[in-house]
């Protein structure tokens, strides 16, 4: 992916940089750079990749080694099979099950972030004991349930469910099925 | 991965050492020292100042320093070079912008 256009520098898996380096470009990192690397934008450090040095970055995914301290302007991941010895300083960290991490982490926006509404979402739990939305009725008559039911759906307690009707995870967020057809008609 | 390649952009700026095996491309600004076992060439936007030890060196950029080939420097049409040059083949085409000395290592 290199010929004209070049937004992203790949460092192979058989280059060393020692020094300094500069960037306002993505950087994909598969050698070793024991550079001190100033980015304005991404880096990638990618599973053959080895960083031996510190790192002002705007933001990095880490997926191979790093030892060497991180500032990021957004957002720092370590994946699954990265490894990192070093502190960490960015607004959002992502640390990956898996992952390898020794070092401090600081969120410049520690205060902020507080105040952040957690999004309502429905927990793996919650997914896990209702699964999907099941219509028991559905089969009968071919038509979806209509709407006025969701009450009592969500009225139940989650303990007492009856096992033909699975309750969605989150009151008021049932899949709305748009009905597609009337009430069928008796034809005979 | 495609063939081992590595492409320094435009924006890059390295100021250190950079060692490999692998074909290297500088379109941006190199300061220090460069260790190539393979070719190395520096673009039309590539400038590097600094001591390069390479198998084949091209130059359409910029280059201030001292290289020594293995193979072969070859400074084209447009690009520019001040140093000596040490290589049992020196190709320097029309046009080329050059300065120093050379070595073919005539026996």
């Amino acid at each position: 992916m290199a010929e004209e256009k070049v937004t992203t520098t790949i460092i192979g898996p058989t280059i060393v940089i020692k020094g300094k380096l500069k960037s306002d470009e993505d950087l994909v990192v598969r050698g070793r750079v024991e550079a001190e690397i100033t980015s304005t934008k991404a880096v990638l450090l990618e599973n053959s990749g080895i960083i031996k040095a510190n790192a002002q970055v705007h933001s990095a995914r880490i997926s191979g080694a790093i030892v060497g301290n991180i500032t990021a302007e957004a957002r720092v991941e370590i994946a699954p099979d990265g490894r990192m010895v070093g502190d960490l300083n960015a607004p959002l960290i992502v640390i990956n099950d898996g992952a390898a991490f020794r070092g401090r982490i600081d969120m410049p926006n520690f205060e902020e972030a507080r105040t952040v509404e957690p999004k309502l979402e429905p927990t793996p739990e919650s997914l896990l004991d209702s699964g999907p939305p099941v219509f028991a009725d559905e089969s009968q008559d071919g038509i979806a349930p209509i709407l006025e039911d969701a009450p009592a759906f969500a009225a139940a307690a989650p303990g007492e469910v009856d096992s033909a009707i699975v309750f969605p995870p989150i009151a008021g967020d049932e899949p709305v099925r748009p009905e597609k057809h009337g009430k069928r008609k008796r034809l005979y | 991965m495609e063939s081992e390649k590595t492409v320094l952009g435009p924006t890059l700026e390295i100021q250190g050492e950079i060692e490999g095996e692998e074909d290297l491309v500088i379109q941006g600004k190199i300061q220090g020292k460069i260790i190539s076992k393979k070719n190395l060439t520096v673009d039309g936007s590539g400038k590097v100042e600094a001591s390069v030890h390479t198998a084949t060196l091209d130059v359409s950029g910029v280059v201030i320093g001292n290289v020594e080939a293995t193979d072969k420097v070859e400074v084209k049409r447009e690009g520019k070079m001040v140093g000596d040059i040490k290589a049992p083949r020196v190709i320097i085409a029309d046009g080329a912008k050059f300065k120093g000395n050379i070595e073919m290592g005539v026996d």
